[in-house]
């Protein structure tokens, strides 16, 4: 039975990355207005949502399934204090402060906003560090980081995890910029008017 | 009353109908079918109007794909678990393998040579460990392609001999007392060895001199090698569970242990040819 949780906890934490990236791409390219392609909105939002819940819902099950596993050496005090797993820190405090992030961007969604539209934005885009800070956390103490297969997935997830933030950004800068020029001329003509 | 002054000067206002004035009545039963109509508290609908619909339901516009994520989701979770667990077997058989064949070359040159012997026929067999195929701890080839050159010809000639010994010696499992170095056994973690120490023949005390220094394998050895050394002792023998957590920690284990046994009772069969 121990095993079980041992593999339970390799597998969902594998899930829950494939998952979360999952989430971030759909809701980059749900947003991304530099694309120009917005086909069926509700569709793409509907799901974004749904990713997002289902990959913290496979992160519950990974914490749990390591902290059944008693030879993981994680315990209370490792899953919820950063810095405490004594032998791999850093590794394990990224993945207990992505938790930590991930919980707060969950919960400010869904089921329904509870802060002001800025400040759940603000919320919202940490999900970008911390799927940053989940792909740290799988290098550092994967039990299958040695493996070939492991380091490609993780290569393949995060450029689908990058491609898309790099094209908003440069959505959003571009429109920035489109809105600069466009107050420029605008305050031109009112300059020549007078 | 202001209210009802108000409609009577809007129906005064409107084009003149049949009745000039709206009663009370007609009033009263107006008011009670849009306050039916949408679908007020209290007030009960009067006959012939609609029951107000109930509350629309939360659409999923992606509720084909929602289902879809969720059995990928789940199935994925069972096939990667499986996958790894079959891996990790595959793994610590080929380990299994290796490191029997590894005791087999290590006790014959522990007969003639000692401990420094076992240092140095291991340290150039450890090279080797990770690409020698699998095979029968008593195969010979196994010594050919493991064994450093200058020892050789020795190596290969012993094998057999101390194979021999070592079935014996395991069947009877009687050890000469002292401290015996078990054969190196690598995995993809680094290098396990343990040594025994025996008193009365009996197993007191098994000691690790290698393992794995990587931060996490550090960590789960240091759990998983009491265990390993209780079980050890309990059975007498090699013959050890798994630590869960610790598979190729546990088979470098075993493996490494039954080398240093073999070692032991090879020693025993020694003094008693001599």
């Amino acid at each position: 039975m121990d095993q079980f949780w041992h593999y339970l906890a390799r597998s969902s934490g594998i899930v829950a990355t494939i998952l979360l990236v999952a989430a971030l791409l759909w809701g980059l390219l749900f947003s991304a207005r530099a694309t120009g392609n917005r086909r069926r909105p509700k569709w793409w939002l509907d799901l974004h949502n749904y990713l997002g819940g289902l990959a913290f819902f496979f992160s519950v099950l990974h914490v749990i399934a390591i902290f059944r596993d008693k030879l993981s050496g994680i315990g209370l005090v490792q899953i919820f204090i950063p810095m405490t797993a004594s032998g791999w820190e850093w590794g394990i405090t990224w993945g207990v402060i992505a938790m930590y992030v991930f919980a707060a961007v969950v919960f400010t969604s869904w089921p329904k906003r509870r802060l002001s539209r800025r400040n759940w934005l603000i919320v919202h885009l940490l999900s970008i560090p911390s799927t940053v800070m989940v792909a740290a956390h799988a290098w550092m103490v994967g039990s299958s980081r040695n493996g070939l297969w492991f380091q490609a997935l993780l290569a393949i997830l995060a450029g689908l995890a990058v491609y898309p933030a790099v094209l908003r950004l440069i959505g959003v800068l571009s429109r920035h910029a489109r809105r600069r020029s466009d107050a420029k001329v605008a305050s031109r003509s009112l300059a020549g008017v007078r | 009353m202001a209210t009802m002054t108000t409609r009577t000067d809007l129906s005064a206002s409107r084009p003149p109908s049949s009745s000039a004035t709206v009663s009370d009545d007609e009033r009263a039963a107006r008011i009670a079918r849009l306050q039916a109509s949408r679908g007020a508290s209290g007030s009960a609908p009067s006959p012939g109007t609609a029951t107000p619909a109930a509350p629309a339901r939360r659409q999923h516009p992606a509720k084909g794909a929602r289902a879809l994520a969720l059995f990928a989701s789940v199935a994925a979770t069972g096939v990667i678990g499986t996958g790894l667990a079959f891996a990790d077997h595959l793994d610590a058989s080929q380990t299994v393998s290796t490191g029997s064949a590894l005791g087999a070359t290590t006790t014959a040159a522990a007969t003639g040579t000692g401990s420094t012997g076992i240092a140095a026929t291991v340290g150039s067999t450890t090279a080797t460990t990770a690409v020698a195929a699998t095979a029968p701890a008593t195969a010979t080839p196994v010594t050919a392609t493991t064994a450093p050159a200058t020892a050789t010809t020795a190596a290969r000639t012993a094998t057999t001999a101390a194979a021999t010994a070592t079935t014996a010696a395991a069947a009877n499992a009687k050890y000469a007392d002292g401290t015996f170095p078990g054969a190196v056994v690598t995995n993809r973690w680094g290098n396990v060895q343990v040594k025994v120490t025996i008193t009365g023949g009996s197993i007191t005390a098994v000691r690790t001199v290698q393992l794995p220094t990587d931060n996490k394998s550090v960590a789960i050895n240091n759990r998983a090698t009491p265990t390993l050394e209780a079980e050890a002792i309990a059975v007498q023998g090699a013959n050890i569970d798994i630590v869960s957590g610790a598979t190729y920690t546990s088979r470098g284990y075993a493996t490494s242990l039954q080398s240093a046994l073999d070692a032991a009772a090879v020693a025993v069969s020694a003094k008693a040819a001599a």
